[in-house]
């Protein structure tokens, strides 16, 4: 079973301009537990069309944030788009201050380096890239995993 | 317009028919026609990039709605906030 274990790194600038590292713990807290992944064209799609010879367009690299209060897992639209995703279904976001809306459905793989490989044959297309974040890993993905945040030692780990 | 719309209309308008032929599976349709059949979203989606490549089509049993999802930190826009505050601004209580 591969265990993912990452200990959050961030810098700040002082008021004059010098450059610090912050404490895990407080990285942990201020940025959340953020993942560097890979997103890609899911995994059985993408074989289908290497064996047909077709192009399969090149994986984007970006911050998941692992967020328990998302029900399905997120791409950002724009990053769908760049990667010619298909749209798979479409989906409704209820909102406590917007109308409900409707999200495209994306089938994306994303990897974690080294070793962990999240398949997500459904993931929702939103806005994401002005926090930063390339997707959101929700409740969909979580419930097949092992998640550990440890607040004091700035970490997490996350298990298959 | 959903880029899924025909297909969505469809299904929507097919689903009793649609159930009775292919029960729970998995469809997989383009356009007004149902390509493929299958237990597995991972055969819909290789039987998919078979059939029409990258093109979007609507991957969805027949039995299922519409599915809603909630992700508070997006709906909410509460993603980022900042409660740091260095002017506490009118109506605070600064003692004087």
């Amino acid at each position: 079973m591969p265990i993912l274990h990452v200990q959050i790194q961030a810098q700040a600038q002082t008021p004059d301009g010098k450059t610090v590292t912050i404490h895990p713990a407080m990285a942990l807290q201020q940025r959340g537990p953020v993942l560097q992944v890979v997103v890609s064209v899911e995994q059985n799609m993408a074989q289908a069309l290497q064996q047909q010879g077709q192009t399969v367009p090149a994986p984007k690299s970006g911050f998941a944030l692992i967020d328990t209060g998302a029900s399905f897992t997120c791409i950002d639209e724009q990053a769908a788009k760049d990667l010619a995703l298909p749209i798979i279904d479409v989906v409704t976001m209820s909102s406590a201050s917007h109308a409900q809306h409707q999200c495209n459905v994306y089938p994306v793989q994303i990897a974690v380096p080294p070793m962990l490989n999240l398949q997500v044959p459904r993931a929702v297309g939103a806005a994401l890239a002005a926090q930063g974040l390339l997707a959101l890993i929700g409740r969909d993905v979580l419930q097949n995993c092992l998640l550990v945040y440890n607040g004091g030692t700035g970490s997490i780990s996350l298990s298959l | 317009m959903s880029a899924l719309d025909t297909e969505l209309k469809y299904l929507n308008s097919h689903r009793d028919e649609l159930l009775k032929r292919y029960g729970g599976k998995i469809l997989v349709i383009k356009g007004e026609e149902v390509t493929g059949a299958f237990e597995t979203i991972q055969e819909a989606l290789k039987d998919s990039a078979t059939k029409h490549g990258l093109g979007n089509v609507l991957i969805r049993r027949p039995t299922e709605g519409q599915i809603e999802v909630s992700i508070p930190a997006l709906t909410l826009g509460i993603m980022n906030a900042n409660i740091t505050r260095s002017n506490p601004g009118p109506g605070s209580d600064s003692g004087r």
